[in-house]
């Protein structure tokens, strides 16, 4: 059996990490919800740059925007930016669910 | 020596700007400095151009350095470039590695971790280093600043890779002694022409 190629290999570590989004939206979502902020800034950046070079640029700037939400709120938002951050990690989960679904 | 906002200019009033954010020695204003340039950075003197710029004050004082061209120098690489890749998160070690492994003949090591990173380049000094700048723990401008205390990697290439990628801290990650900064996220098909391009302006061939 050849050697896979660069594409065949690509591909492959792509679709290996579509699969792991909707746990690692999830993750984000949980540290969110428990007021650990700076847990959920890590995941965020984190998220933001991995889903970029994927090819997931939706995503990645939806956790992009997680994490500008968290650093501008100092990491202590109050209730109603903590709302707001909320519904933009609800963005990026039902994009990484989709991603994990449709594969792209 | 004494960080100063002096810029060089060419003899064609071009305003060298690497040179701006270089560190100067301290020298009383008119003594002269010596700035390193590679010879074959783009604003840089030709043979047949006067090998001399001068230094002038951001605030356009009287003070007139003289800036001597030496090249910067880094050992030849023979054969394929050592490069360690350096980031917490795996699937941009994975990315990244088989980029520069796949698509730009590296050969590559990755490290978890800026202790790891400091770890491996002990047993085996690589040729350039990517090096993320948010880490947990070890992160990377503090990875780099113990990496200089190795033996042989005073002046080891590194470039940083970051999701943070604004004028000023690019500046900044600059000045810390990397030879370039790398945006996250990056074109996995492009980064190693990216990664030869930062080198090869900063002399390293």
């Amino acid at each position: 059996m050849p050697d896979p190629t660069v594409e065949q290999m690509l591909a492959e570590a792509k679709a290996q990490f579509a699969s792991s989004l909707p746990a690692k939206a999830a993750a984000l979502q949980d540290h969110l919800a428990r007021g650990a902020w700076e847990e959920a800034k890590r995941a965020a950046h984190k998220l933001r740059g991995s889903a970029g070079t994927y090819g997931f640029v939706v995503l990645g700037v939806a956790a992009g925007e997680v994490e500008e939400a968290l650093i501008a709120a100092g990491l202590q938002p109050d209730a109603a930016a903590a709302a707001r951050i909320g519904d933009k990690a609800r963005e990026a989960r039902a994009e990484a669910e989709r991603i994990a679904r449709e594969g792209a | 020596m004494a960080r100063e906002g002096v810029g060089c200019e060419s003899h064609d009033g071009r305003l060298a700007l690497p040179v701006a954010e270089a560190e100067l020695p301290a020298a009383p204003l008119g003594e002269g400095s010596a700035v390193l340039l590679h010879p074959e950075h783009p604003w840089a003197p030709t043979a047949s151009t006067e090998r001399r710029v001068v230094a002038r004050a951001e605030e356009r004082v009287e003070a007139r350095r003289e800036c001597v061209m030496a090249p910067l120098v880094y050992p030849r690489i023979v054969g394929s470039w050592k490069v360690l890749v350096v980031d917490d998160d795996p699937d941009i070690r994975r990315i990244a590695a088989l980029s520069l492994e796949r698509i730009g003949k590296f050969q590559v090591t990755v490290a978890a971790s800026g202790e790891e990173a400091l770890e491996l380049v002990r047993k085996d000094m690589p040729d350039l280093v990517l090096l993320d700048v948010s880490m947990p723990g070890t992160d990377g401008p503090t990875t780099l600043q113990l990496l200089r205390a190795i033996p042989g990697a005073e002046r080891l290439p590194v470039i940083f890779f970051t999701a943070t990628s604004n004028d000023a801290e690019v500046q900044r990650l600059v000045s810390l002694g990397a030879i370039g900064v790398l945006p996250k996220p990056f074109d996995v098909a492009d980064l190693p022409r990216r990664v030869r391009s930062i080198a090869a302006e900063s002399g390293l061939h």
